[in-house]
């Protein structure tokens, strides 16, 4: 199970928006990210963003980077709160240990399973002690914190920080040996 | 030294805009299953009554049996293309060879050869272009044309409108691009010469200026989604592997994320922000002369490989929607003159093209190279008879009879143009070749050493051809060669002409 910690309000209300368009009129520079979180499987990634009052779950396909979905969660005060897959498709919102939401991240997508199998044969057991002087190397200057990996161990998330802005999330694929930028934290986020 | 061991060969290209490059034309035209008709060389058939026109405009000279108007037309908007292209890239980071363009009507087309013929359909066929044909060498750069000029346009809806007819819309192909920067030497890194070629080729030009629109390498799958969404998530290559790698052929995501980031990276450099693009030229420069790294990087951009991908990966969302602006105006058409072809010049345009060709006669239609050589060697002669003051005439029969394999000729006929002061590279580089192998035979096996008389006779032609073409590789092997027998120790003249070639040709990056 993948755990991330973050700090949300009072849930009000849960409504997904299916929207790659409505998107684009949210400017992603004015919202504070955190408590990211990586499937099971390495294809999606949950997080929390906000922007003060608004808070909002996001939810991004690593597999069709259009298909990013939202989930409006409204205002209120600070709680801490964690996100958490208990499945491939569905996410948890925790606050201490009681679960405060539930709900599906993304029922329209694939079935993702399936790439899931075909990463997993080759590759060596993840190694941290490996795994961080290679991504030092691809990201140099940055201070690299690994937040959670997938089941298979194909996927790794981390957090760069020491850049200009906030820092950035990424998603390390070690079978592709490619590097995913899946959100911004804002260096003066707008805290609720 | 070993990266220069490969020579720049004759390359035979597409000019106009194709998606397909020239060996798959040439296979095109192998797979063929029409018979080969033997026919003499590319243009020796023209009758004596085709009226040529002529004229020579900034390194471009043009010969055309076309009228006056279409003449005119064409080579304006050839130019403003070569004008284009010169706004994008500075003269210092590309080839510059002189270029000869060959314009014939197509009611003249059954003068070419078939086998040319053949390839330029192949051309037309898979570009939609008008049929056309470019051979190049490290000294000239020949195209051949088949306008006509009663087509305005097959699409119904445009007729009457007015949109520039068919065989006006055209511009440089990425295949010229490429070879242009390609060509230069000190090799630039791969990266720029892919993401300037790609950014060249998506170029417009607007009523705002020239510009260049996302393409299909800036809206791949991977990167599509941040069109809309800003926060779409997308890969992108740490900057250590964008400028050290070159594409992988195995591994197509990879590649093609190397491919549409180059582009970015050249886009962001030079149109993001103005302040950039003199650290992006320097930087280009640099990493060319010598191996690079981050701290080069950081003194020509302000900021590391990580802040720049950081740049790159806010950039991209803006790339992959809007036009990228070059801030350079649209090159205006200037007033060409043409004059009546002298005698001399359409000798000396039939036989360079004669000669470049042979090249790829040789590489595609091999069986039929002796008679494009004996026919190319016939009309070099005539064509030197009659024009017997014409050094560049003289300098290329030499370049055709040892091409031929006629040596003995070809040196006579090179000694008189060297001594009549020809200071064309290829004339002096084969002369000098031409001369070392004599002065070796004379030797024995075991003491195959030159004297000081004979090193002397061929260092100076070779310290001529690589004054005025340094890029010519050829010379230095060669130099390089006569230095290998020669007894005494090389001068501190002769270690800096090595030095230079190690330059311009040693391996660069790290």
């Amino acid at each position: 199970m993948s755990l991330a910690r973050g700090f949300v309000c009072w849930v009000v209300s849960i409504s997904m928006r299916s929207t790659v368009m409505a998107a684009a009129s949210v400017s992603g520079s004015a919202w504070h990210c955190d408590a990211p979180a990586l499937s099971p499987d390495g294809l999606r990634v949950a997080y929390v963003q906000w922007d003060s009052p608004f808070v909002r779950i996001v939810v991004v396909n690593l597999a069709e980077p259009g298909r990013t979905n939202y989930f409006r969660l409204g205002k209120s005060g600070i709680d801490p709160v964690t996100i958490s897959w208990r499945t491939p498709l569905s996410i948890e919102l925790r606050r201490g240990d009681a679960v405060v939401a539930t709900f599906m991240a993304d029922s329209t997508s694939l079935p993702s399973g399936q790439l899931s199998e075909s990463r997993r044969p080759s590759l060596p057991p993840l190694d941290e002690s490996k795994l961080m002087p290679l991504l030092q190397q691809k990201l140099p200057h940055r201070t690299l914190s690994l937040v959670n990996s997938d089941d298979a161990g194909t996927r790794v998330l981390l957090f760069a920080a020491g850049a200009r802005d906030g820092g950035r999330f990424f998603v390390y694929d070690r079978t592709e040996d490619l590097l995913f930028e899946v959100a911004r934290r804002k260096s003066s986020p707008t805290q609720p | 030294m070993k990266a220069w061991a490969t020579c720049v060969g004759i390359m035979l290209l597409p000019l106009i805009m194709a998606p397909q490059g020239s060996g798959q034309v040439a296979a095109a035209s192998r797979e063929s299953a029409d018979p080969v008709v033997r026919l003499p060389p590319l243009l020796v058939q023209a009758d004596a009554q085709t009226r040529w026109l002529h004229g020579e405009f900034a390194g471009t000279e043009i010969l055309s049996s076309c009228d006056w108007d279409t003449t005119k037309r064409f080579a304006q908007r050839y130019l403003r293309a070569k004008e284009e292209f010169h706004q994008l890239v500075p003269e210092e980071f590309r080839l510059n060879p002189p270029e000869l363009v060959i314009l014939v009507p197509s009611k003249e087309a059954q003068l070419i050869a078939v086998e040319t013929g053949r390839l330029m359909q192949a051309v037309s066929a898979s570009s939609g272009a008008i049929p056309h044909l470019r051979v190049s060498s490290g000294d000239l750069s020949a195209s051949f044309f088949i306008v006509d000029s009663h087509v305005e346009s097959t699409k119904p809806a445009e007729r009457g409108s007015n949109e520039a007819p068919e065989y006006l819309r055209f511009t440089l192909s990425p295949d010229y691009i490429s070879y242009h920067l390609s060509s230069r030497r000190p090799a630039l890194l791969p990266c720029i010469i892919s993401g300037l070629t790609d950014s060249f080729e998506s170029a417009a030009e607007t009523g705002n200026g020239l510009c260049s629109r996302p393409d299909v390498w800036l809206t791949n799958a991977d990167w599509r989604a941040s069109r809309a969404d800003v926060d779409a998530p997308r890969p992108l290559l740490p900057l250590k592997e964008l400028l050290r790698l070159e594409p992988l052929q195995g591994d197509v995501r990879k590649s093609r994320l190397w491919r549409a980031q180059s582009q970015l990276f050249v886009r962001w450099s030079l149109f993001d922000t103005s302040s950039r693009s003199a650290g992006f030229w320097r930087f280009v420069r640099e990493s060319a002369q010598r191996p690079f790294d981050e701290r080069l990087f950081e003194s020509c951009f302000g900021q590391n490989y990580s802040d720049c991908r950081d740049a790159l990966s806010d950039f991209l969302p803006t790339a992959a929607r809007y036009p990228t602006i070059w801030n350079q105006p649209v090159p205006q058409a200037h007033s060409l003159f043409f004059t009546s072809a002298k005698p001399e010049e359409i000798d000396w345009c039939k036989t360079e093209w004669d000669r470049l060709i042979l090249t790829a006669v040789e590489r595609d239609f091999p069986a039929l190279l002796p008679d494009y050589r004996r026919e190319a060697l016939t009309m070099a002669t005539r064509a030197a008879t009659r024009n017997e003051r014409s050094l560049r005439i003289l300098g290329s029969l030499g370049l055709i009879q040892a091409q031929a394999g006629d040596e003995a000729a070809a040196m006579r006929t090179l000694e008189q143009a060297a001594r009549a002061g020809s200071k064309r590279s290829p004339v002096l580089v084969e002369l000098a070749r031409l001369r070392l192998k004599h002065y070796l035979a004379t030797k024995s096996v075991s003491s195959a050493e030159l004297s000081e008389q004979e090193t002397a006779d061929v260092l100076a032609l070779l310290n001529q051809a690589v004054q005025s073409s340094p890029s010519i590789e050829a010379g230095y092997l060669l130099y390089r060669a006569v230095l290998q027998h020669t007894k005494r120790p090389p001068t501190p003249t002769e270690l800096a002409v090595m030095k230079q070639a190690a330059e311009l040709f040693g391996e660069s990056g790290n």
